[in-house]
């Protein structure tokens, strides 16, 4: 009973935060469109919050590199269990044309465990909303 | 030839190795490196060229190549100077100009350089762990000269 309580909550209220690494603000914008009442998220009951103790998701874009390495796995300390990750765009999900560099951990999965890696340079909202149900749809999955 | 390009060779004839201007706004000249102190500040004080934009590091095989980038009065002015691969010594210009002194910083962290004199030597864009004596943008570092211990609290080895 509780079980099935504790799923429902988090499959219809994925609260989700937004973690910059490094990223050139392409896919910010894109996250920033994703949220606007045109393509409607709150339907899913995705809220973006500004701390990472109210989350259950983050977004991670941009290259991580070894100084936002450090940040980013802080910030995914910070988020209450279960938690999830999403990688938004090329550079989070593989490095992208920074891939090779002398400072570029090619990708986000090298930090933290990823759930949902969304390519694109940068992802359409769409793209990113269709992601994220994914994700809803593998909590679902889970149990 | 334009005036400024004129007057530099007129002023450093015999420290002049190469010089060239291919558009009427545009001067490449590479000089000896003892002299580039003096070419600075002819520019910046006497020829109007006041905006000191950066210093790019080249690896050129057995040289390296520190250019010096200067635009002002309608003009852009590249000067470069080779110190051998050995021995990269080169003088700060912060006397000059105190805000190059990020630019001498890079030089250190990427190439390797050694610049003299330089008020603030410390590290500042490479990664605070990265180990001492390697340097990213010289043409046979690879990322396979890391040690293994750069992986320390990762999920997985990031070279490949």
């Amino acid at each position: 009973m509780i079980k099935k309580l504790l799923e429902w909550a988090r499959t219809r209220s994925p609260w989700v935060v937004h973690f910059n690494s490094g990223s050139c603000n392409g896919c910010d914008i894109e996250i920033v469109a994703a949220l606007t009442p045109r393509f409607d998220v709150e339907r899913f009951g995705i809220v973006l919050k500004g701390s990472p103790r109210h989350a259950d998701v983050m977004l991670v874009t941009g290259p991580v590199n070894h100084h936002s390495a450090e940040r980013l796995k802080k910030v995914y300390d910070q988020m209450p269990s279960p938690k999830f990750v999403i990688a938004i765009g090329s550079c989070a999900c593989s490095g992208c044309v920074f891939r090779g560099c002398y400072n570029n951990l090619q990708g986000a999965d090298a930090v933290v465990p990823v759930d949902v890696y969304i390519p694109g340079c940068a992802p359409r909202p769409d793209a990113i909303i269709g992601g994220v149900v994914k994700l809803i749809k593998k909590i679902q999955g889970a149990k | 030839m334009t005036e400024i390009q004129d007057k530099l060779q007129k002023k450093f004839a015999d420290s002049i190795l190469e010089i060239k201007s291919p558009r009427p706004s545009r001067i490449y000249m590479r000089i000896r490196p003892g002299m580039i102190k003096d070419v600075i500040r002819y520019a910046m004080k006497d020829l109007g060229l006041l905006h000191f934009s950066t210093i790019t590091g080249v690896d050129k095989g057995t040289e390296f190549e520190a250019i010096y980038n200067l635009f002002g009065n309608k003009t852009g002015l590249s000067i470069g100077i080779r110190v051998n691969r050995d021995d990269p010594k080169i003088e700060t210009v912060t006397d000059i100009v105190p805000g190059a002194v990020c630019y001498e910083r890079e030089l250190q962290d990427f190439f390797g350089f050694v610049v003299k004199d330089i008020p603030d030597g410390r590290r500042l864009i490479i990664p605070d762990k990265w180990p001492e004596g390697q340097f990213p943008l010289r043409k046979d570092w690879n990322q396979d000269m890391l040690p293994a211990s750069f992986n320390d609290g990762l999920r997985r080895d990031w070279r490949k």
